[in-house]
C-alpha cells in the first residue's frame, strides 16, 4: 500500500511554488509572449505607430538570403564550436585523469578561461589575431601566411569558432573530468585483466560510462553555441566580413537594435526559439536513448 | 593450470616499505588463501600477481614464467573484485562475453562458455539483466562467471565476500569451495576474515605488517602457530595471552595469581625467563573431579547453546576466557575451577613474538 504524503494546508503548497512560477513568468513567459507579439506587428523606426501585419514578417524573413545565410553561417559555427568544445575538452580530461604530479596546478589553469567574460575573452582573441598589431597575426604573416579576418570570411569564422571553443571548453572539461573520476578504478582494472587495451577500455567502458555526461554537455553546448556566444562575436567582428559571421542571434540584435525593424527582430527570435527548442526535443528522444545512466 | 612462484618480492610506495620479501610456491590447483588484518598488504601483494601493482623487486612467475613485466591481459588470470567492479552498461550476458569478444572468439563458442558458466553458477535467468538489477549476491555470482569463462591459469579472489550480508557469504563460501573442487584453478583468495580464510584454505599465508608471518595448512596454523600474531589472529574466541616465568628446572610456568602450569616438554633453554603464555579458550576445561590447575574468579558467562563462554580471571590482570561445551549453568562471581593439559601451553617469546 502507497501513502499518499500531502499538505493539510490547501494554500501553502502553492505559496511554496510560487517563487518559482514567478521566476518563470517574468523571465520567460513574459518576454516570450512579447516577442510572439511583436512578431505579428510592424512599427516605424521611431515607434509611433504600430500595426497588425499577421504572418508577413515572417514571409519576409523566410525569403530574406541575408537571414537564409545567417541560418548556414549559424550551422557552421554551432556544429564546429559544440563538437570541439567537447571533443579537446574531453581530450584533456583524459589526460588529467592521467597526470598526477602537478594535477591541481594544471586542472585550476585548465579551468580559467571559464572566468573570463565572453565580451573579454573576445577582445583577447581580437588583439591576438588583429592584422595590424596583433602578435599571432605577425607571427603568421612572418611564415608567409597572411592573416587578415576583417577581410577574410572564413578566417573570421575561424577566429570566431577558437574563441568560442576556447571559453567553452573550461566549463566541458570540469564536467568531464569529475565524470572520469566517478568511474571506479576497479572497473578499468577488469577491464585490462579481461584483455582490453587502453584504446579498447576507452570506447567500450569509460565512454559508455561518460554518456550522461556528454549528453548533458552536448544540451548545453549547443544552448551555448546559439545564444551565449554573442558577445565574442559582437566584440570580435561584429558579425563580419560582409556577414559571414552573422549568427542567428547577433541578427535578431542587430535587426531590432541597429536595424530598427522591430518586427522582424522578433519573428526571427520566436524562430530561433523554435529552432532551439527543437534540437533540445530531439536530442532528448534521439540521442538520450544511447545514454546509459 | 599453473603454479605461482613468488620469490623475493618487495613492494614500496615512494620511500614507504609495504612489502618486505615474501616466498611463496603456490602449486598447481591449490587454494590458498592470504589472510591478514587491513593494511598488511594483502591486496598489495594480490594485485601484484594480478599485474595491476609494479614488483619493486623480486620476481613473480606463473606457469614458471616470470611475469614482472607482463601485461595483466598475458598473464593468464582472471580477477574478483570486492566490489564486484561489473560493467554497469552491459547486460550480464555481455559482462561475461566481454573478455572473450576481446580474445576474438567465434559467436558460438562465447555463447556456449558463457552458457555453461550461468549453468555452474546458476544464473541462466539473469543473462539479459544489467547489473544494477541485481542483488548483491547475484552480482557476486556474476563476478565469478565472468572470471570462470575466461578459462584462466589462475584465479584471484580480493575480498570477494566482504561486501555481502553474514547469512550470505557463508552460503558463497561453501560455493567458492565447490567450485573450486569442480574446476581445480590455482585460486589465491584475499581475506580478512579468519573464518574464511580456515574454511576455503589448502594453505594460509598469513600476513602482518608487509610479512609473512607463516605458512602451512590451516589446521597446523592454529595448532602451531609460529609466532604471537598468527596464534591471536586465527581462532575465534582469540586465543588468551598471560604473561608468566619458566620455572628453573623448564617443566612448568608460573601464571598470575600463582598458578602454576605444567608444560607437555622441558624448556631448559628458557628455565628462568619471563615468556607470553598463550591458552585456547577451548582448552580449558571443567576440572570436575580432577585436581584443578587454576580457579577463575568468573565476571561474565555468554551461553551460546552450544557451549558457553566464561570471562574470568586469575590473580590480578590475568584475563581469562574459557570455552566449555554445552550450556553449563555457571553463575557471575562464581569460583570455576578448571584443568588444562600440558600439551595446550604455547609459549612465546613476550620481546619478539616467537614461539619458544
Amino acid at each position: 500500500m502507497r501513502v499518499r504524503v500531502g499538505y493539510s494546508n490547501k494554500v501553502l503548497p502553492y505559496i511554496l511554488v510560487a517563487p518559482q512560477v514567478i521566476i518563470t513568468l517574468v523571465f520567460f513567459i513574459w518576454p516570450a509572449s512579447q516577442a510572439l507579439y511583436q512578431s505579428v506587428q510592424r512599427q516605424d523606426p521611431f515607434g509611433l505607430r504600430t500595426r497588425f501585419v499577421g504572418l508577413d514578417n515572417f514571409a519576409a524573413i523566410l525569403e530574406d538570403p541575408g537571414y537564409l545565410n545567417s541560418l548556414y553561417v549559424t550551422a557552421i559555427f554551432s556544429i564546429s564550436v559544440a563538437a570541439l568544445a567537447l571533443g579537446l575538452a574531453l581530450l584533456l580530461a583524459v589526460s588529467a585523469d592521467r597526470v598526477i604530479r602537478g594535477a591541481t596546478a594544471y586542472k585550476t589553469l585548465l579551468i580559467w578561461p571559464y572566468a573570463v567574460a565572453p565580451a573579454v575573452a573576445g577582445v583577447l582573441w581580437m588583439f591576438l589575431f588583429n592584422p595590424t598589431i596583433g602578435s599571432v597575426a605577425f607571427a603568421l604573416k612572418a611564415l608567409g601566411y597572411d592573416w587578415n579576418h576583417l577581410l577574410d570570411g572564413n578566417q573570421a569564422m575561424l577566429l570566431v569558432v577558437l574563441a568560442a571553443t576556447w571559453k567553452q571548453i573550461s566549463y566541458n572539461f570540469i564536467f568531464f573530468l569529475a565524470g572520469l573520476q566517478a568511474i571506479p578504478k576497479s572497473l578499468i582494472e577488469a577491464a585490462a585483466i579481461d584483455g582490453a587495451g587502453r584504446n579498447r577500455r576507452f570506447w567500450t567502458i569509460i565512454l559508455p560510462l561518460l554518456s550522461p555526461t556528454a549528453f548533458f554537455l552536448l544540451v548545453v553546448n549547443v544552448v551555448y553555441a546559439f545564444f551565449d556566444t554573442f558577445g565574442i562575436i559582437h566584440s570580435v567582428t561584429s558579425g563580419g566580413p560582409a556577414r559571414a559571421t552573422e549568427i542567428l542571434v547577433y541578427k535578431v540584435y542587430y535587426d531590432a537594435f541597429e536595424a530598427l525593424d522591430l518586427g522582424g527582430s522578433a519573428a526571427q527570435s520566436v524562430i530561433l526559439m523554435a529552432i532551439v527548442i527543437s534540437l533540445t526535443v530531439v536530442q532528448f528522444r534521439y540521442v538520450e536513448r544511447r545514454v546509459h545512466y | 593450470m599453473a603454479e605461482v612462484s613468488l620469490r623475493g618480492v618487495k613492494k614500496q610506495f615512494g620511500a614507504t616499505q609495504v612489502i618486505h620479501g615474501v616466498d611463496c610456491e603456490i602449486e598447481d590447483g591449490e587454494f590458498v588463501v592470504i589472510v591478514g588484518p587491513s593494511g598488511c598488504g594483502k591486496s598489495t601483494l594480490l594485485r601484484m600477481i594480478a599485474g595491476l601493482e609494479e614488483v619493486s623487486s623480486g620476481d613473480i612467475a606463473i606457469a614458471g614464467k616470470v611475469v614482472n613485466t607482463v601485461e595483466p591481459k598475458d598473464r593468464n588470470i582472471a580477477m574478483v573484485f570486492q566490489n564486484y567492479a561489473l560493467y554497469p552498461h552491459m547486460s550480464v550476458y555481455e559482462n561475461m562475453a566481454y573478455g572473450l569478444k576481446i580474445r576474438g572468439l567465434p559467436k558460438t563458442e562465447i555463447r556456449e562458455r558463457v552458457d555453461r558458466a550461468a549453468g555452474i553458477l546458476q544464473i541462466e535467468a539473469l543473462l539479459e539483466r544489467r547489473p544494477r538489477q541485481l542483488s548483491g549476491g547475484q552480482r557476486q555470482r556474476v563476478a565469478m562467471g565472468r572470471a570462470i569463462v575466461r578459462d584462466p591459469a589462475v584465479f584471484l579472489f580480493d575480498e570477494p565476500l566482504s561486501n555481502l550480508d553474514a547469512k550470505l557469504r557463508v552460503q558463497m563460501r561453501v560455493e567458492i569451495r565447490k567450485l573450486h573442487q569442480t574446476l581445480r584453478t590455482t585460486s589465491v583468495y584475499v581475506t580478512h576474515d579468519q573464518v574464511e580464510a580456515m574454511t576455503l584454505a589448502d594453505r594460509l599465508i598469513v600476513m602482518n605488517a608487509g610479512r609473512v608471518e607463516q605458512i602451512g595448512t590451516p589446521i597446523t596454523l592454529y595448532e602451531d602457530p609460529a609466532t604471537l600474531f598468527v596464534a591471536g589472529f586465527l581462532g575465534s574466541p582469540a586465543m588468551n595471552f598471560l604473561s608468566g616465568s619458566v620455572s628453573a628446572d623448564g617443566r612448568s610456568v608460573a601464571l598470575p595469581g600463582g598458578v602454576t602450569a605444567p608444560l607437555a616438554a622441558t624448556h631448559g633453554a628458557a628455565a628462568g625467563r619471563p615468556v607470553t603464555v598463550g591458552i585456547r579458550p577451548e582448552h580449558l576445561d571443567l576440572a570436575g573431579d580432577a585436581p584443578p590447575t587454576a580457579t577463575i574468579k568468573v565476571d561474565l558467562v555468554e551461553l551460546l547453546g552450544a557451549d558457553t563462554i566464561v570471562h574470568g580471571r586469575i590473580g590480578d590482570g590475568g584475563l581469562l576466557l574459557a570455552r566449555i561445551d554445552g550450556a553449563v549453568p555457571i553463575r557471575t562471581g562464581e569460583s570455576l575451577p578448571v584443568v588444562l593439559a600440558p600439551n595446550a601451553v604455547h609459549l612465546f617469546d613476550p620481546g619478539t613474538g616467537a614461539r619458544i
